[in-house]
C-alpha cells in the first residue's frame, strides 16, 4: 500500500491538534484572574496551534505544491511490527500482574519464537540475562522491580 | 578558583568514577560498533542505572559512552563497511577499502589515534572556552533564556530528515507531551483526563525509552523478519593481524587532525549540526588540501583521520553550548541535558559558579575519558570487533528487557512502564510517516524550559509579547537562531545528498 506521508501526516496532526484545542478549556482549568499569557494554558495552546498550522502546511505541500514523499507500507512487514507491539503489551501486562521475572521469561520465549530462534542455549542465556537484569536493578541500583505475583 | 580545582581533584579522582569511566568507554565502544545500536540508545539504556549515583559519576559514565561510541562506530565501518553510528559514515569511505587490502589493523589504529586525539583536543577546548562564554551569559534574564530555549529548538533543522515542517510538528508534539500533568508554577492539571496515571505527567525517561529505544527495536525486528531489507557484507572482523600505523604515518596526518579538530569544534558548537556533518566537512577539506587526493576513497589514512578526529571533537564542542547556555548541540547532548537536569544540575551560565565543582569535574572527566579511550582501544579493539556480529534476535530482546526495567526505575511507578508501549507505537508509526522522533525528544526536554522562562517574562514584563524583540540580547539570539536554522538546513541537505550517495555505493559494494 502506497501512503502519501505529507498528506496523511498533515491530516493526522490537523485532526489531533484540533481535538486537543477543543479540549483545552475542559482539560486545563485555571482558577482566579490569571491572564492567559501567564496561565498554564499557554504552552499546550502554542503546541496545538503549531501542530494544526504545520499539518495544514503539509496538506498544502501535498495537494497544491505537489511536494510529496510516498511511503510504501507492506502488510507482510507491518504485521511483524504489530506482533512485536502486541508482545510488548503482553510483557507490560505480565510485569503488572505477575512480576518482572515471570514477564521477562515469557517475553524471551515469545520473541525467540517470533525470531524463529531454535537455539535453546541462546534462549536460556537470554532468560538468565532477564534474571541478571532483575538482580542488577534490585541489588545494585536498589530499584524495587516487582519480582513475582503482586499481592 | 584554586579551591574549586582542589575540590574537583577530591571529587573526581575516585575509584568509583574511574571504574564507571572505564566501563562506560568499553560499553560505548561495544554499542557504537554494533550496527543498529546507537550512542543515543546506549545513553538512554544506561540513564536509569545512574539514578543511585552522584551527579559527577553518572554524567561521566554517560559521557564515557558517548566518547567510546564515537570511536566504536568506526570499527564496524572499517571491518564490515557498515557504520555503527551515523558519524562514522565517512570513515567507511577509506576504512573499508583499506581493510579489503588486508590492512584493517592499520585502519583501526589510525581511527583510534585520530578519535582519541580529536576527542582530547575537543575536551580541552571545552575546558578553556566554556568559562568565558558562561561569564558573558551571566547577564541573561528570562527573555534571553526563553530565546535561548528557542535557539535550542533550531536543532530541529538538523534532525528533521527530509521535511523541516515535519520536524517542527514533531517538536511541538513533544512539547505537548511535556505539558501533560501538573504544571509546576501554578499547580494546574493539564490533559490528565482525571486519570491518576497522568497526574505526574509523562516523565522524560519513559518517553525517551518508548519513543526512541523501543520504536527502534520494532524497526530492527521488522528488518530481521524481512531478509530483503538486509544486505550481504564482506566481513574482515577475523582478519586484524597486520601491523598498526607507524610513527611516520601518524606524523603525516597530524596537520589533517589539527584542521579537522578546528572544523569539528566550530560545527559541534552549532546546534543541529553534530558529528554527522563535521565528518563530511572535514573529509572534504582534507581531500581538497591533500597532496594525494587521488588516494581518497581507496584507503587513505588522511581520510580516516579527518573523519574520526572531527566526529570525536564534536563530543567536547557540543558540550560548550550545553553547559554554558543550556542548548543541546545534537540529539545525544539533548539527552545529556535531560540527564543533567535529572541529577539536579541546571545547565546554563550559573553552572560555572553555583555548581562549579560538578561542572569542572565533568569537563576534566571528559578529558580523562578520551585518554582512557586510547588505552582501552589499544587493548580491546580486537575483542570488541568480535561482538559486531551478534544477531539482532538476541540484541533486540536484551535491549527490551533493559528498557522495561529502566522505565520502572525512573519513578518506581509501574504505570510508567505500561505507558512506554503506546509511546513506542506512536514513535514507530510517526517514524514510518517521516516524522523523526529526535525533534520530539527535544520538545520534551526543552518544553518545560521554554514555558518556565516565557511565563516568568510575561509576569515580569506585564504580558508584553514583544519583550523578546525589545531586549537587544534576546532579539540578537532570535535572529541568530533564524540564520542558523536556514544555514543548518541547507548544510544538512548537502551532506544528506553526499551521505545518500555513500550509502548507495556501500549497498552496491555489499551487494
Amino acid at each position: 500500500m502506497k501512503v502519501r506521508s505529507n498528506l496523511t501526516g498533515g491530516i493526522i496532526f490537523v485532526v489531533f491538534g484540533t481535538l486537543l484545542l477543543l479540549l483545552l478549556e475542559a482539560q486545563v482549568i485555571t482558577y482566579g484572574m490569571i491572564p492567559f499569557l501567564q496561565s498554564a494554558k499557554v504552552l499546550p495552546f502554542m503546541a496545538e496551534v503549531v501542530m494544526i498550522a504545520g499539518g495544514l502546511f503539509l496538506i498544502l505541500q501535498s495537494l497544491v505544491f505537489k511536494k510529496e514523499t510516498v511511503v510504501e507500507i507492506r502488510w507482510e512487514e507491518q504485521k511483524y511490527a504489530l506482533i512485536v507491539l502486541g508482545i510488548f503489551a503482553v510483557f507490560a501486562s505480565l510485569i503488572f500482574f505477575a512480576g518482572y521475572i515471570v514477564g521477562s521469561v515469557v517475553f524471551v520465549l515469545l520473541m525467540s519464537r517470533l525470531y524463529r530462534n531454535r537455539n535453546l542455549l541462546e534462549v536460556a542465556m537470554l532468560a538468565v540475562l532477564a534474571i541478571g537484569i532483575f538482580v542488577l536493578f534490585t541489588q545494585v541500583f536498589y530499584v524495587q522491580l516487582p519480582a513475582f505475583w503482586r499481592n | 578558583m584554586s579551591e574549586v580545582f582542589s575540590e574537583v581533584v577530591v571529587q573526581l579522582f575516585t575509584f568509583t568514577n574511574l571504574a564507571y569511566a572505564v566501563g562506560g568507554v568499553l560499553l560505548g565502544m561495544i554499542i557504537g560498533s554494533i550496527p543498529g545500536l546507537t550512542v543515543t540508545l546506549g545513553i538512554i539504556l544506561l540513564l536509569p542505572m545512574t539514578y543511585g549515583m552522584n551527579a559527577i559519576t553518572s554524567i561521566i559514565a554517560l559521557l564515557a559512552i558517548y566518547v567510546g561510541g564515537c570511536y566504536g562506530g568506526s570499527i564496524s565501518a572499517i571491518l564490515i563497511n557498515t557504520p555503527g553510528t551515523n558519524s562514522a559514515l565517512a570513515t567507511t569511505l577509506d576504512g573499508y577499502p583499506l581493510a579489503r587490502k588486508g590492512q584493517s589493523n592499520k585502519a583501526l589504529s589510525m581511527s583510534l589515534f585520530a578519535s582519541s586525539l580529536g576527542g582530547l583536543l575537543g575536551a580541552l577546548i571545552l575546558l578553556f572556552a566554556a568559562p568565558p562564554i558562561a561569564a558573558v551569559a551571566m547577564k541573561f534574564r528570562s527573555p534571553e533564556y526563553f530565546s535561548l530555549a528557542i535557539f535550542g529548538l533550531t536543532v530541529i533543522a538538523g534532525v528533521s530528515g527530509d521535511n523541516i515542517i515535519k520536524g517542527v510538528i514533531s517538536a511541538f508534539f513533544g512539547i505537548f507531551i511535556a505539558s501533560i500533568g501538573l504544571e509546576p508554577l501554578s499547580g494546574t492539571l493539564r490533559y490528565t483526563f482525571n486519570s491518576i496515571v497522568l497526574f505526574g505527567g509523562i516523565s522524560l525517561l519513559p518517553a525517551l525509552i518508548g519513543l526512541i529505544a523501543l520504536a527502534q527495536v520494532i524497526v530492527k525486528s521488522v528488518e530481521e523478519k524481512t531478509p530483503h531489507l538486509q544486505g550481504h557484507v564482506d566481513d574482515f572482523s577475523e582478519h586484524i593481524e597486520d601491523p598498526p600505523v607507524n610513527a611516520r604515518e601518524i606524523r603525516s596526518v597530524m596537520k589533517t587532525i589539527i584542521k579537522s579538530t578546528g572544523i569539528g569544534t566550530i560545527i559541534g558548537a552549532m546546534p543541529g549540526a553534530g558529528g554527522g556533518v563535521a565528518q563530511f566537512v572535514s573529509y572534504n577539506e582534507a581531500r581538497r588540501s591533500s597532496k594525494h587526493p587521488e588516494m581518497f576513497g581507496k584507503g587513505s589514512l588522511e581520510g580516516i583521520a579527518a573523519a574520526e578526529s572531527s566526529n570525536n571533537t564534536v563530543v567536547g564542542s557540543a558540550m560548550i553550548p550545553l553547559l554554558t547556555l543550556g542548548i543541546p548541540g545534537d540529539g545525544v547532548t539533548a539527552i545529556l541535558l535531560g540527564a543533567l537536569i535529572l541529577h539536579g544540575l541546571e545547565p546554563g551560565p550559573k553552572l560555572f559558579t553555583d555548581q562549579a565543582v560538578e561542572t569542572y569535574s565533568i569537563i576534566i572527566g571528559l578529558v580523562i575519558c578520551n585518554i582512557l579511550l586510547y588505552v582501552l582501544g589499544k587493548a580491546f579493539t580486537k575483542q570488541v570487533s568480535k561482538v559486531i556480529k551478534i544477531p539482532y534476535k538476541i540484541l533486540g530482546i536484551a535491549i527490551t528487557l533493559f528498557c522495561f526495567a529502566g522505565a520502572f526505575a525512573n519513578s518506581g511507578n509501574i504505570w510508567e512502564m505500561v505507558l512506554i508501549v503506546p509511546l513506542a507505537a506512536a514513535g514507530y508509526f510517526l517514524n514510518l510517516l517521516g516524522f523523526s522522533v529526535i525533534p520530539m525528544m527535544l520538545g520534551l526536554i526543552l518544553g518545560p524550559i521554554v514555558e518556565n522562562n516565557f511565563t516568568r517574562s510575561m509576569i515580569v514584563y506585564d504580558n508584553d509579547l514583544l519583550i523578546f524583540f525589545k531586549e537587544p540580547i534576546s532579539c540578537g539570539i532570535l535572529i541568530v537562531a533564524v540564520i542558523f536554522t536556514i544555514l543548518i538546513a541547507r548544510m544538512n541537505k548537502r551532506i544528506e545528498v553526499q551521505a545518500e550517495k555513500q550509502r548507495e555505493e556501500m549497498a552496491e559494494g555489499n551487494g
